[in-house]
């Protein structure tokens, strides 16, 4: 075994070698060309200076700035919406705005900074800030807060935008946020007669529940209606290690050991996968984005998942096609402590950019902006990240006022601190499937994770 | 089929001939094998080739060497250090099993079974262009679609399989969710997806063969099972090996529908090497990593190819 | 008639055998092609869906209200006309450009063998096998340098000659009979006339095949279109209608109702050109 890998490798090493004529040249020719590029960018931020000292005689530099997100229709029509108030309030500045449709919006940013050819002010998901921050693409914000009399953090939702904030750096301005929570199905649970979820529940609550609405109805030994649809993946389960007072890596990050197979740890999701060992849940659906399948058809009673399953639902209701008075949401259960997560994303500025002071306004405003803000929030997709816009969209809407009121529970996720953490949740969630599928206890899957993870933290 | 073994003889050395002038030759009216007016001919194709896919190519050669973030421009030279990565990554040979086994499993199969329906569908059978419709739906049904339909089928509980099988008295596996089965059921999602495909170049392989040929086979008393064996598929191999060569190519690549399917679950079962690249490439921005696991898998499909090269000479020289 | 039956055919005797195979093999097909347009079906009647009621279990084939007001949400959604335009546009080129380029290095590789043409097919060949994961990036680094970005240069010139394409035509070249040829030669015909007026004219199945895929390939593709251009003026149809999913979230009526509009011309020029390629001329050129 070892073997064969070694003569593969060799001979990749090999056949490389004897192409390494031409890759030496390739080499110097990328060199010449990335020296070439940089004097050009040089002489290009040369030409714009030059012009910014021209121009700034008259205070009103012309400026144009690029920003982009993924988005879909109502959202890129939402971020129009901001944009188009910011260049009425800064007639000096042109906004082009370049919204990525499809789900690969991550592939053309990265594609534009390689290439030197980011836009100054992006949307960018809390799970990618470590990488960005660490490789110096985002722009310090900070600063700029300091001299701009018109800033004021108290606009948003403290613990959103501290997502973006390390020690005394900012980084981005939070744009839309979703807490985790429980939806649960009201005709399950009446088919059933089990009284509805009540905020602040317990574990205990939630076990007897969600045993209580499972159901054999024809009685061949297999449930037919599943009290709760339990996603081993680690996006939705790690809040219920952290009821449990635990976590999976200590706090600054650098080690399992100790923390991913710690007592607390494995009582907390031993309790969440024996639902699907003991057919309270049915076997997990392996695509993560599908999670919502079963709830909806009325087979299973709860689910975990965050705003973006009411999306649509507003639509859908107006047509007449769906009883909203069936759809029952309420706060993660607590054990030690009561706490969920949230997954967020924001405005961060290129550091790139050529008008940093100009593409802070932009972000800035793009965040804190009613008029964006509030299109996004009527269309679905999350919470606003800012406070009043958020409040007044929830004032008598009572599924909504339950996501406001888990936000004080919800805790940023490891994806927004840890640099390495796309790799080791890889890991994590593996060791739970293995759980889930092949049966071995949460301690042992554990145990064999934190040695693999430990690898990827100490690797540079 | 005479012609195939061609190409793939070298090239007799000219010296044997004598050398006619340099003009003659390039009017084409040399005799003999060298035929240098067949560069004119390549040549739009190979400067396009080396500007739009060779400098990207040598360009990630030359990042397996170095570690390169995407994000920031400095790309420091590491020497071997992704290779000696990949060399400890327990993850990435396991996936590169499956990949053996994906290929190896979705490859055969598939051809052999659109061979089949080219061969059903080649007949003048009433309503065959509605079929030939049909199977090629499939090749242009969004993936999505195509991961829905079959991800309710293969479900488990709720799942449309396991009710059949429950009618015949089984009690089906877990599919998908069954490390045991995924990769069986992931290779025929894609040997069914691919039919259509395939079933297209084999009939216009098909249509290729002259008609006299059968007849001649006929009048000699050739049965039907005959005939295919010593007409149909030896006229059919250079379709057969185009197929072979790009399909194999392909596969190892292929990763959209079985991410769609499972992303490489459960328990890594059905994780296949360009995940692994994708994921260093777009999750982790490891470039340089995902640069070197591309070159391994380079080398092994071109050797892979290079055998299948010497096998089909080798089977033209026998015929 | 039923000449390559031999491999479906279990029948011993004549007439009746014949008849029991016949419906066997429409059985199989019958049972097969159901298969095949279940997905198809799926997609029709989730565009036609209320969002909420698109995951109902088992799945829900006949709409229980049919919203056609969908695909009105999706002609506003987007200047459905433009993507039109371009995508073919873009198509129309890179079909063009791919049976130009590919057609000629294939007869050079097929007919007119020179010093190194082996390893320069082997070369072509090997380029098919590195990942795009790899090379996307500095591709676009290049398109970038090149200024062609949000251009129509960018959707089409990299892509105007393909080693698939070369292999495909090479391997069909090399199954024509070369006879004529032979006989041009000796007449004192150039190589080039050779090709142009007899070479190309035989292989309209083979070119046929290669512009449906190529046609097909271009219409849908996804990711290089969507990463080169930067306004929704330059976009085609599989990118500007992909505005109803982002990375969180999916459309999925509206989705799918946008997919089925791009892959309704790729159906139609696949109907159409399918008796061209598959019962193509060849025959009439092969009895030589």
């Amino acid at each position: 075994m070892e073997k064969w890998k070694g003569y593969m490798l060799a001979s990749v090493v090999g056949a490389t070698t004897l192409l390494a004529g031409c890759g030496g040249g390739n080499n110097a020719e990328n060199a010449n060309s990335a020296s070439s590029n940089a004097t050009a960018t040089d002489s290009n931020s040369a030409a714009t200076d030059s012009n910014a000292a021209s121009t700034n005689s008259d205070s009103q530099e012309k400026i144009e700035l690029r920003v982009s997100s993924g988005a879909a229709v109502e959202e890129a029509k939402a971020e129009q919406a901001a944009i188009d108030a910011f260049m009425a309030k800064n007639p000096n500045i042109t906004v082009k705005y370049e919204p990525i449709p499809g789900d690969d919006a991550t592939q053309k940013l990265l594609a534009g900074i390689a290439a030197g050819n980011a836009p100054d002010v992006f949307l960018i998901d809390s799970v990618l800030l470590p990488q960005f921050i660490d490789n110096n693409a985002l722009l310090d914000l900070a600063p700029f807060t300091k001299t701009d009399p018109e800033f004021n953090k108290d606009v948003w939702y403290e613990n959103v935008y501290n997502i973006g904030v390390r020690g005394d750096k900012l980084y981005e301005f939070p744009r839309g946020f979703t807490p985790m929570v429980v939806y649960y199905n009201k005709q399950v649970f009446d088919n059933a007669g089990v009284p509805y979820p009540q905020d602040n529940w317990t574990w205990q609550d939630f076990l007897d529940t969600a045993k209580k609405l499972t159901k054999d109805e024809d009685g061949d030994g297999k449930t037919d209606i599943y009290g709760m649809s339990a996603d081993p993946y680690f996006y939705k389960s790690v809040p219920f290690v952290w009821q449990n007072s635990s976590d999976v890596l200590d706090k600054e990050g650098t080690t399992a050991e100790g923390y991913l197979n710690s007592p607390a740890t494995v009582e907390a999701w031993q309790m969440y996968t024996d639902l699907v060992k003991q057919q309270i849940s049915p076997t997990p659906s392996v695509k993560k984005a599908l999670g919502d399948l079963w709830f909806q058809s009325g087979k299973v009673g709860m689910q975990v998942s965050g705003h973006w399953t009411l999306l649509g639902i507003n639509d859908t209701v107006e047509s007449g096609k769906f009883d909203i008075s069936k759809l029952g949401v309420v706060g993660l259960p607590r054990n030690k402590e009561r706490v969920s997560v949230m997954y967020e994303a924001g405005w961060g500025v290129a550091s790139s950019t050529k008008h940093q002071e100009a593409a802070y306004k932009l972000a800035k405003f793009m965040s804190e902006s009613v008029e964006g803000q509030k299109g996004r929030v009527e269309s679905g997709l999350e919470l606003s990240a800012v406070k009043s816009v958020q409040e007044e969209y929830s004032k008598d809407k009572p599924i909504e006022q339950v996501f406001v009121n888990e936000v004080q529970y919800a805790r940023q996720p490891w994806g927004s601190i840890h640099p390495k953490w796309a790799e080791i949740e890889t890991q994590i969630d593996k060791a739970l499937e293995q759980v889930v599928v092949n049966g071995i206890t949460v301690k042992e899957a554990m145990d064999a994770a934190v040695p693999k993870i430990d690898a990827i933290i100490k690797d540079e | 089929m005479e012609s195939t073994s061609q190409s793939y003889v070298p090239s007799v050395p000219s010296t044997k001939l004598a050398k006619p002038s340099f003009w003659k030759k390039l009017r084409g009216h040399a005799v003999g094998d060298d035929k240098p007016i067949g560069y004119l001919f390549i040549l739009p194709a190979l400067i396009h080739l080396a500007v739009f896919t060779l400098i990207p190519i040598l360009f990630s050669l030359y990042l397996s060497f170095h570690k390169w973030s995407i994000l920031k421009p400095a790309k420091p030279f590491v020497g071997l250090k992704n290779y000696i990565k990949m060399y400890h990554d327990t993850d990435f040979w396991r996936a590169m099993v499956n990949t053996f086994y994906f290929v190896f499993g979705s490859v055969p199969t598939g051809i052999a079974v659109s061979l089949l329906v080219a061969i059903v569908l080649n007949r003048k059978l009433r309503g065959v262009y509605w079929f030939r419709a049909f199977f090629f739906l499939p090749v242009v049904s969004s993936t999505v679609a195509i991961a829905m339909v079959w991800q309710w089928i293969l479900q488990p509980e709720f799942g449309l399989l396991n009710y059949l099988l429950g009618f015949a008295g089984i009690e089906g596996p877990k599919w998908l969710m069954d490390p045991k089965w995924a990769m069986f059921a992931v290779i025929i999602v894609t040997v069914w997806k691919g039919i259509g495909y395939q079933m297209i170049i084999f009939l216009a392989g098909l249509q290729g063969i002259p008609e006299h040929l059968y007849e001649a086979a006929r009048i000699d008393g050739a049965n039907k099972w005959r005939i295919f064996w010593s007409v149909t598929l030896p006229l059919l191999m250079p379709t057969v090996f185009f197929l072979t060569v790009t399909t194999i190519i392909g596969s190892f690549q292929a990763f959209t529908v079985i991410y769609m399917l499972t992303e490489g679950g459960p328990v890594g079962s059905t994780d296949v090497v360009v995940y692994h690249i994708y994921e260093q490439a777009f999750r982790v921005f490891n470039m340089g990593y995902a640069s070197a696991q591309s070159w391994l898998l380079f080398l092994i499909i071109f050797v892979i190819t290079i055998i299948q090269v010497k096998f089909m000479k080798k089977f033209n020289y026998e015929h | 008639m039923a000449t390559m039956t031999g491999t479906a055919n279990h029948s011993k005797t004549a007439k009746p055998g014949q008849l029991l195979a016949d419906i066997f093999t429409y059985g199989v097909l019958g049972i097969v092609s159901l298969s095949m347009l279940v997905p198809f079906l799926w997609m029709i009647s989730t565009s036609l869906k209320p969002e909420y009621s698109v995951f109902e279990f088992p799945p829900q084939f006949i709409p229980s209200s049919w919203l056609f007001e969908n695909y009105v949400s999706i002609f506003k959604a987007a200047p459905f006309m433009r993507f039109l335009y371009n995508t073919l546009f873009v198509t129309m080129s890179v079909v063009i450009g791919q049976v130009l380029f590919c057609s000629l290095a294939a007869y050079a590789f097929a007919r007119l063998p020179f010093k190194g043409s082996n390893a320069i097919f082997v070369l072509f060949l090997a380029t098919m096998m590195i990942p795009s994961q790899v090379t996307t990036i500095p591709t676009y680094i290049m398109i970038y340098k090149f200024h062609w970005l949000d251009s129509y240069a960018a959707q089409i010139i990299p892509f105007l000659s393909s080693a698939y394409g070369i292999f495909l035509l090479k391997q069909f070249f090399h199954s024509l009979p070369k006879e004529t040829e032979d006989a041009a030669r000796i007449d004192g015909c150039s190589e080039f006339r050779i090709y142009w007026n007899i070479i190309l004219p035989l292989s309209q199945p083979a070119i046929a095949t290669l512009s449906v895929f190529t046609f097909m390939g271009v219409w849908t593709d996804f990711l290089w279109p969507m990463l080169v251009t930067n306004t929704v003026e330059m976009r085609t149809l599989e990118v500007g209608l992909s505005v109803f999913r982002n990375q969180y979230t999916t459309n999925w009526p509206l989705q799918m109702g946008a997919s089925l509009l791009v892959i309704f011309p790729v159906l139609l020029v696949f109907l159409f050109t399918q008796r061209y390629f598959v019962q193509g001329i060849s025959l009439t050129g092969m009895k030589g």
